[in-house]
């Protein structure tokens, strides 16, 4: 009867550490990569590679989904405005929407799967294959050489694919309400530009700009440390970082923008 | 005698259950290269890896000139790995950089040489090594043998005045052993650096040891000269040495 009563308190009881153990092992992680982004001297090389890595080769599929974002919102949205004889705010709708909610939370989803994924998974090897251990026999410091430069990389490249993310959107909005159905093209790139105010583009700027420290953070953390995983070592470990990245920085990225949102409405 | 460059003093090691170092003394002395052999799986490697502070010990004291390895402040121990180098038993290359870089690295962070200084030392130590034009290519094309020569020129690229060698010889050829082993003899002689080796290859490599040690069942059994250990009346020292079908005479 005790152990039925006991065996869950415990089990809570070691989660609880093990969640809050895990919580200050990332922060200290986070901490680390921000200090050595500004560790002299500058790793310039290796950021511009993780630039065109992480930004750079994502433009098409980020073009790819922004377009198609922005044509299914044409489309959605003017059903939606035409029931109230309003389809002339499509413009509005569509480049609100894009700008505020869905180019910040979408483009950053898109880094997670394309860019993310490769991160978690390359660190992973390095770390089961002794890599990240003859760095640090080399005495460089793993966290500046590998997590630092992908850290800046992704607070420079994240804004930029969001501008263009939003941008094609807009396009792709205007190919399917103007194009397609019949909106007129100056009116609605009028209530584009009307509706759209200064503070809309910032909000997006600084979701993105913390989009791209949680994906980076969490991507290179649970490559990182994949060797302390219970449940996988080798191959199974890396493949079990990469999953649990993707997963865990997409749900966090949706909670942040949860919580940025309510913040700056 | 002198005193020790290391020192191991009742070093214990446990990875959960598995308790791997039970109690190891050992000294290695400047200037000699040191080689432990032991059945495989006995915490060689761990052992190694101790030195270089990849691995803390759960209990007991590694001593660096005297002075506790883990006592001393970050910079302190920083200062000191940079006099260090390891080669790695799988040779840990980074397969996502050329030969070239693998090399290089060393070089462009921990010190403020010219590119063209550091093409020059990559150049040099790719034709001691027997492997000159190979260093556009990348490790995961190259065989096992050729990235154990790349290891090695990557280790003694920076001229370390410590060597860690983890069975530098391992999946090599005899002519590429032999190679390899004469090399090392002759860069310890010519600059003069304490080589640490984990070894299987008896006894061949006695003759570039002037320290060889035995660990046993998580203990060091064993310290000594070549000669000291093939006379050895140890039954579990002639218990691994016999099966090689040595004899003192043939060494």
């Amino acid at each position: 009867m005790l152990s039925l009563i006991e065996k869950p308190i415990r089990t809570t009881g070691q989660n609880t550490l093990a969640f809050v153990s895990i919580l200050g092992k990332a922060g200290v992680f986070f901490a680390r990569s921000v200090f050595f982004v500004f560790y002299l001297p500058f790793q310039w090389r290796r950021i511009l590679e993780q630039v065109y890595f992480i930004g750079a080769k994502s433009v098409t599929v980020i073009v790819l989904t922004g377009g198609f974002t922005g044509m299914v919102l044409g489309l959605q949205g003017y059903y939606t405005l035409s029931k109230f004889g309003s389809e002339g705010l499509l413009g509005s709708a569509v480049a609100l929407t894009l700008i505020k909610e869905l180019g910040p939370v979408l483009t950053a989803i898109m880094v997670i799967a394309r860019a993310g994924s490769a991160m978690s998974a390359e660190i992973g090897i390095m770390r089961i294959s002794e890599q990240i251990d003859a760095l640090k026999t080399m005495n460089i410091n793993p966290i500046r050489f590998l997590v630092s430069p992908r850290l800046l990389a992704g607070v420079l490249s994240f804004p930029l694919l969001t501008a263009l993310f939003d941008t094609v959107g807009i396009l792709g909005g205007y190919l399917t309400g103007s194009k397609l159905l019949g909106i007129n093209s100056g009116i609605y790139f009028f209530r584009v530009e009307a509706s759209v105010l200064m503070s809309d583009v910032r909000e997006g700027f600084i979701k993105s700009v913390i989009f791209a420290l949680v994906v980076i953070t969490v991507s290179c953390f649970h490559g990182y440390y994949t060797h302390l995983r219970k449940e996988g070592f080798g191959a199974k470990g890396v493949s079990l970082s990469t999953t649990t990245a993707v997963v865990q920085a997409c749900v966090i990225v949706l909670i942040v923008d949860y919580v940025i949102t309510s913040i700056l409405l | 005698m002198d005193q020790p460059l290391i020192q191991f003093e009742n070093v214990h090691k446990s990875y959960g259950e598995n308790h791997v170092l039970r109690g190891v003394d050992l000294s290695i002395y400047k200037g000699e290269i040191t080689t432990i052999i032991g059945k495989s799986g006995e915490g060689k490697s761990v052992l190694l890896k101790h030195i270089i502070g990849l691995v803390k010990p759960d209990s007991g004291n590694i001593l660096f000139d005297g002075k506790t390895l883990f006592s001393r402040k970050k910079n302190e121990r920083e200062l000191l790995r940079n006099r260090f180098s390891y080669m790695f038993q799988d040779s840990a290359l980074f397969d996502s950089m050329t030969v070239y870089d693998n090399i290089a690295l060393p070089l462009r962070e921990g010190t403020r040489m010219k590119p063209a200084e550091i093409g020059e030392c990559v150049a040099k130590r790719l034709e001691q090594l027997d492997i000159s034009g190979i260093d556009a290519k990348y490790p995961g094309q190259l065989s096992g043998g050729m990235k154990k020569r790349v290891a090695l020129a990557r280790a003694l690229v920076t001229d370390p005045e410590i060597v860690l060698f983890d069975e530098p010889t391992t999946g090599l050829d005899p002519i590429r052993k032999q190679a390899v082993h004469t090399m090392i003899s002759d860069y310890q002689k010519r600059f003069g650096f304490t080589g640490v080796m984990v070894s299987h290859e008896i006894p061949d490599v006695f003759s570039i040891s002037q320290r060889v040690a035995m660990l046993n069942e998580g203990k060091i059994v064993f310290q000594g000269t070549a000669e000291e250990l093939m006379a050895s009346d140890d039954p579990v020292v002639k218990g691994f040495i016999t099966p090689q079908g040595m004899d003192l005479k043939d060494f």
